[in-house]
């Protein structure tokens, strides 16, 4: 059972959060050990396994990047360690970016740039983001979502660089 | 997780540190990433046209401790190699010579890389075929 069977809801890159929290402490009360106190072992184990799987899934959904991440796995459009070559025009202009970070040029530049840089590419998809299900995304959607992905990793380090520059 | 001697060291005294004109015909400038935590690295060679040994090795990488050590041990041993020994240098042997740990394998990896995309961009600059990544 995948994490969205789990709360029966259907697999998209945008859940409504309300509804996921509450499904969670619905389920969190459903199987609170506190409850199976008297049951077998066997049950207990069950038990303990249910409200894992609750945790685990609840924090994977309501996260963003690992909603993306998820749903890119279970569509087989990522492996777990997959190795991905980004085209060495982003690559370049990452370097760039990490340089002028690095020597404190233009932060407030830099900001805006990345800032902007995401929201472009969030805007060039976002349709594909923000179906309510998957059932009319293409193979070549999923693809510009998992490219998506794995920018935001590298913006995501550079934004980290840039708190701490500016501590 | 801790990080070894040798890779503390190359992290706070990194060897080789800058940049070669990647404009320059004897200058092969490889860019890698690595998706999975956002780093970069920027490695170049300089290549003597008449020996083809390799006079000069510069890197820049932005990212972990273990990623720039590696690119740091990956530019020392560049230094006096042919190609063809420079091709030779697997990622396993920088994870030996640094020990690091099996999570950090990767960052060899991404040094290795780093190393043939420079060579192949040295080669694509003098007309000659890329050599195949056996990876």
């Amino acid at each position: 059972m995948n994490y969205f069977e789990w709360f029966n809801l259907p697999v998209s890159f945008a859940i409504d959060i309300a509804v996921l929290k509450k499904k969670y402490f619905e389920l969190s009360k459903k199987y609170h050990p506190d409850f199976f106190t008297q049951v077998d072992d066997t049950e207990k184990e069950k038990v303990l396994e249910f409200s894992t799987l609750n945790t685990n899934a609840f924090n994977t959904l309501n996260d963003f990047n690992k909603r993306l991440k998820y749903v890119l796995q279970i569509k087989n459009v990522i492996s777990v360690d997959e190795k991905f070559d980004l085209p060495n025009s982003f690559l370049m202009e990452m370097m760039d970016l990490n340089e002028q970070i690095s020597d404190g040029i233009a932060l407030e530049n830099c900001k805006n740039e990345i800032e902007n840089l995401e929201t472009n590419w969030f805007k060039a998809i976002e349709k594909i983001l923000t179906a309510s299900d998957l059932n009319n995304v293409s193979a070549a959607d999923l693809e510009q979502v998992k490219l998506f992905y794995f920018k935001k990793k590298y913006v995501s380090r550079l934004k980290n660089q840039l708190a701490e520059k500016s501590k | 997780m801790a990080y070894s001697e040798k890779v503390l060291d190359h992290y706070s005294n990194p060897k080789n540190v800058g940049t070669l004109d990647k404009n320059s015909n004897t200058v092969g400038t490889g860019l890698v990433g690595a998706p999975e935590c956002g780093d970069v690295m920027r490695l170049q060679i300089e290549v003597d046209p008449t020996t083809q040994l390799i006079t000069d090795a510069k890197f820049k990488t932005f990212g972990c401790g273990s990623a720039i050590a590696s690119s740091s041990l990956a530019t020392e041993w560049l230094k006096g190699k042919s190609i063809d020994e420079a091709m030779k240098i697997d990622n396993m042997d920088i994870v030996e010579e640094l020990a690091l740990p099996p999570v950090k394998i990767h960052c060899s990896v991404l040094a290795e890389d780093a190393i043939k995309s420079a060579i192949n961009d040295y080669r694509a600059k003098n007309g000659l075929a890329p050599i195949a990544d056996n990876h």
